[in-house]
C-alpha cells in the first residue's frame, strides 16, 4: 500500500507528540509517587544488602555477615539475600548457619538450585550424609549438568559406603569438568573400594597430572599400586605423599601466622617460596607483592614475583618486575639472566642475548648463564658462539 | 470511539517501550575471529581456555551512562534504578542523574539492563564477545596489556577516585585493544550469559550464548572495590539477576550481520 508521503509526515509529527505528552506525563507521576512513598527503611535495607555484597565480594566475611543480617531483619523476604547470607557463612565454615539460612531462601524459592547444592554441602561438611544427599539429589533434578552437585553426591555416597553409584555420578561429574582434581580423586577412592585397581590407579593418575602437589591422590595412587603388589611404586608414592603433607602443615601454619601478623616479613617470604614450591603461582604473587610493599629494596623479593609470574605464563609483568629490580640494583647478573628467560617466553631473541649476556659479563663463573646463552645462540644459528658457550658451561660444570 | 482511544494508547505504549527512534551510541566494531578465552592458570572458572570464534559485533565504547538511562526510564517509567544513601557517583533515583550525568547507571538488575538495551536497539554482550572486546585478539591480562599499570578505578588505587565511582571514559590509557574505555574496574558489567563454574569445559566454539539455565549470571570487568587481579579481562563473578547494587551497571552490544 502506498502511502502520501505528506501524510506519512503529518502522521510521524502526531506521534511524536503523543509520545512526548506520554512520556513526561510517564515521568511526572513516577517522579511523584517516588517522593511520597519515599521509605526510609527500604534505603537502610539497600545500603546494608548493597555494602554485604561488596564486603563479601572483597573477603570480608564477618562485616559482610552482619551488613546482610541487618538487610534482612528490615526486608526478610528477599530470598537471594538469604542465599547471599548462606554463601558468607559458607566462606566462615559455619555449616549449621548455612543449613538455616537456605532453609529461609528455599521456602521463598523451592528450585532455587544453588542453596539447593549449597545446603547438601554443609550437610556433607556435618557428616549428615541423608540429607545431603537428598537436597543434592534435587539439586541436580533440576540441573543435571550441575557439577559441583554431582561431585559432592559423589563424595556423599562414598561417605555412604555406596561406591558403585558414586562411581557413576563422579564420572558424569568429570564429563562435565575433566579439569576438577578432586573429582579424579574421588572416583579413584571409589574404584579402590570396589577393588577396581587398574581403573582406580588411572583415576588417581589423572588427577595427579592436574594436581602435582595433591598429597591424597600419591596415598590412592600408593595403596592401589601396594595392593596390586607393586611395591616399589607403592613406597615410592607413599614417601611423596608424606612430603607433601609436610608441606601443607608447614603451608597452613605459614597462612595462619601471616593472617596473624600481616607484616613478618620473614613469614611471607617462606610463605611466597613454600606457594612457589607448591605450585600455587596465584598465592605466590599476591605474597611476593607484599613482600615488596613492605620492602621495596629487597630484590629477591622481586625475584620472586618474576618467577611467579612465568610460571603463570604471564613474561610481560615478569619482565617489567625485574627492569624495575634491575633499576634498583643494576649489577645483579642473576636478574639478568631471569630477564633473559622472560624475552624468551615473549619471543624477543635479540633482547633476551643481551640480558644474557650482561649476566655472563658480570658472573662469567656461574655454568647455566652460559647454557642459556649457548641456547640462545643455538636458536638463532649462531652455532659456534653456542659451541664457545657449551664448552664454557662443561668445564664449569666439571670444575670439582 | 472507546476503542479507538484504547488501540491509541496501546499504540503509545508500545512506541515508549521500544525506542524507534533511537540507535545505540559510541559503538565500536569487533571484526570476527578467533580468540583465546579463559585461563589455565587462573582461578577455577576460568578453566580450560579456549578458543572461540565470534561474529563481528559492536560494543559500547563506554558503560550505559545515567543520562542515557534517564532518558529510557523518563519514557518507560519502569525499571527504576535502586536508590543509594547519598554519596559521590550514587544517591537517590532521578536526583543522581541529573548531578552525576556521565557516570555508569548502577543499581540496575540484569532484567532493567536488558529492557534498557532492548528500548535502544540493542542487547548485552554475551560473556565471549565482553572477553574478547576486552582482551583483545592477542589475550591480554587487562584491556591495556599485560603490565600493572594505573589505567584503571580499582581497589586503593590512589587515582583522585578511590573509594568511589569515576564517570566513563576517566582512563583513556586504559582502553582496550578495539578502544572499548573502562573495561576494568569502574562497575562491574552484566553479560548475557547465565553462570556455570563448568561452562569453559563444553562450550561451543562458535558464537557460545552461555550455559541454557542457570541461577546468576555473569558479571565481568571488576569494579572500584576490587583489587586489580579481579580487574582481568578473564575473571568471572556472578550474581542473582535480581540484585540491584551500587557496583554493577552494563554496557551494550550489537550484531552486525543481524542488523539489530
Amino acid at each position: 500500500m502506498l502511502v502520501n508521503p505528506k501524510t506519512m509526515v503529518v502522521l510521524s509529527k502526531v506521534v511524536r507528540m503523543i509520545s512526548i505528552f506520554w512520556s513526561n506525563f510517564v515521568f511526572i507521576y513516577s517522579f511523584a509517587v517516588g517522593q511520597t512513598n519515599a521509605d526510609l527503611q527500604h534505603l537502610k535495607h539497600v545500603a546494608h544488602l548493597d555494602h554485604g555484597i561488596r564486603l563479601m565480594f572483597q573477603g570480608s566475611i564477618p562485616g559482610a555477615l552482619d551488613e546482610l543480617e541487618r538487610s534482612l531483619a528490615i526486608e526478610p523476604d528477599h530470598y537471594e539475600i538469604h542465599h547471599y547470607l548462606a554463601m558468607a557463612y559458607e566462606e566462615g565454615g559455619r555449616w549449621n548457619s548455612v543449613i538455616l539460612a537456605t532453609a529461609k531462601s528455599l521456602e521463598l524459592k523451592p528450585n532455587n538450585v544453588e542453596a539447593l547444592y549449597l545446603r547438601g554441602k554443609a550437610f556433607f561438611n556435618l557428616g549428615k550424609w541423608e540429607e545431603a544427599s537428598k537436597a543434592l539429589q534435587k539439586a541436580i533434578d533440576y540441573a543435571p549438568r550441575h557439577a559441583r552437585a554431582l561431585k559432592t553426591l559423589g563424595k556423599t555416597q562414598i561417605q555412604r559406603r555406596q561406591f558403585v553409584e558414586a562411581s557413576s555420578i563422579l564420572s558424569k561429574a568429570s564429563e562435565l569438568n575433566p579439569l576438577s582434581t578432586i573429582t579424579w580423586y574421588y572416583l579413584g577412592m571409589a574404584n579402590l573400594n570396589q577393588g577396581n585397581y587398574k581403573e582406580a590407579i588411572l583415576h588417581f593418575e589423572k588427577s595427579i597430572q592436574l594436581a602435582p602437589t595433591f598429597p591424597q591422590s600419591h596415598h590412592g595412587l600408593g595403596t592401589a599400586y601396594l595392593r596390586i603388589g607393586e611395591r616399589g611404586k607403592g613406597q615410592e608414592e607413599m614417601l611423596q605423599f608424606q612430603q607433601l603433607q609436610k608441606d601443607a602443615t608447614e603451608h597452613e601454619r605459614l597462612s595462619r601466622l601471616t593472617q596473624a601478623e600481616p607484616e613478618n616479613i620473614e613469614a611471607l617470604d617462606e610463605l611466597a617460596k613454600l606457594s612457589m614450591k607448591r605450585e600455587n603461582y596465584p598465592l605466590a604473587v599476591k605474597t611476593f607483592q607484599r613482600c615488596i610493599e613492605l620492602d621495596p629494596r629487597d630484590i629477591s623479593h622481586y625475584l620472586g614475583l618474576s618467577h611467579a609470574f612465568m610460571s603463570l605464563g604471564h613474561p610481560i609483568p615478569s619482565k617489567d618486575t625485574l627492569l624495575h629490580a634491575i633499576e634498583l640494583s643494576p649489577n645483579q647478573s642473576i636478574l639478568y639472566n631471569t630477564l633473559g628467560s622472560a624475552y624468551v617466553m615473549m619471543g624477543d631473541i635479540s633482547k633476551a642475548i643481551q640480558s644474557f649476556q650482561k649476566a655472563v659479563g658480570l658472573d662469567p663463573e656461574i655454568p647455566f648463564y652460559h647454557l642459556n646463552l649457548a641456547r640462545v645462540y643455538e636458536k638463532t644459528g649462531h652455532i659456534k658462539k653456542a659451541a664457545e658457550h657449551y664448552q664454557a658451561y662443561e668445564s664449569l660444570v666439571e670444575q670439582p | 470511539m472507546k476503542k479507538l482511544i484504547i488501540y491509541f494508547l496501546s499504540l503509545v505504549s508500545l512506541l515508549s517501550t521500544t525506542n524507534v527512534f533511537s540507535n545505540p551510541k559510541n559503538m565500536i566494531q569487533v571484526s570476527a575471529g578467533w580468540f583465546t578465552m579463559g585461563s589455565d592458570n587462573r582461578a577455577a572458572d576460568q578453566k580450560p581456555s579456549h578458543r572461540v570464534y565470534l561474529d563481528t559485533f559492536e560494543i559500547g565504547e563506554y558503560e550505559v551512562t545515567n543520562q542515557e538511562y534517564y532518558e529510557f526510564w523518563k519514557i518507560t517509567g519502569t525499571h527504576t534504578p535502586e536508590n543509594f544513601p547519598p554519596a559521590h557517583g550514587v544517591g537517590l533515583w532521578p536526583d543522581r542523574a541529573l548531578e552525576y550525568p556521565l557516570y555508569p547507571v548502577v543499581g540496575v538488575s540484569w532484567y532493567d539492563a536488558m529492557a534498557y538495551a532492548q528500548w535502544a536497539g540493542g542487547r548485552l554482550p554475551t560473556e565471549a564477545e565482553w572477553e574478547k572486546a576486552a582482551a583483545g585478539p592477542t589475550g591480554r591480562l587487562w584491556p591495556w596489556g599485560n603490565a600493572l599499570k594505573p589505567y584503571a578505578n580499582i581497589w586503593n588505587g590512589s587515582d583522585g577516585y578511590d573509594d568511589m565511582i569515576a564517570p566513563v571514559g576517566h582512563y583513556p590509557k586504559g582502553k582496550s585493544y578495539y578502544g572499548a574505555m573502562d573495561m576494568a574496574g569502574n562497575v562491574w558489567e552484566w553479560t548475557s550469559d547465565w553462570y556455570s563454574d563448568v561452562y569453559y569445559a563444553y562450550t561451543a566454539n562458535k558464537n557460545p550464548k552461555g550455559p541454557k539455565v542457570g541461577s546468576w549470571r555473569v558479571i565481568r570487568g571488576g569494579s572500584w572495590i576490587d583489587n586489580i587481579n579481579r580487574c582481568s579481562t578473564t575473571f568471572r563473578l556472578q550474581l542473582y539477576p535480581i540484585s540491584r547494587v551500587s557496583f554493577v551497571g552494563f554496557r551494550l552490544a550489537r550484531s552486525v550481520d543481524s542488523g539489530e
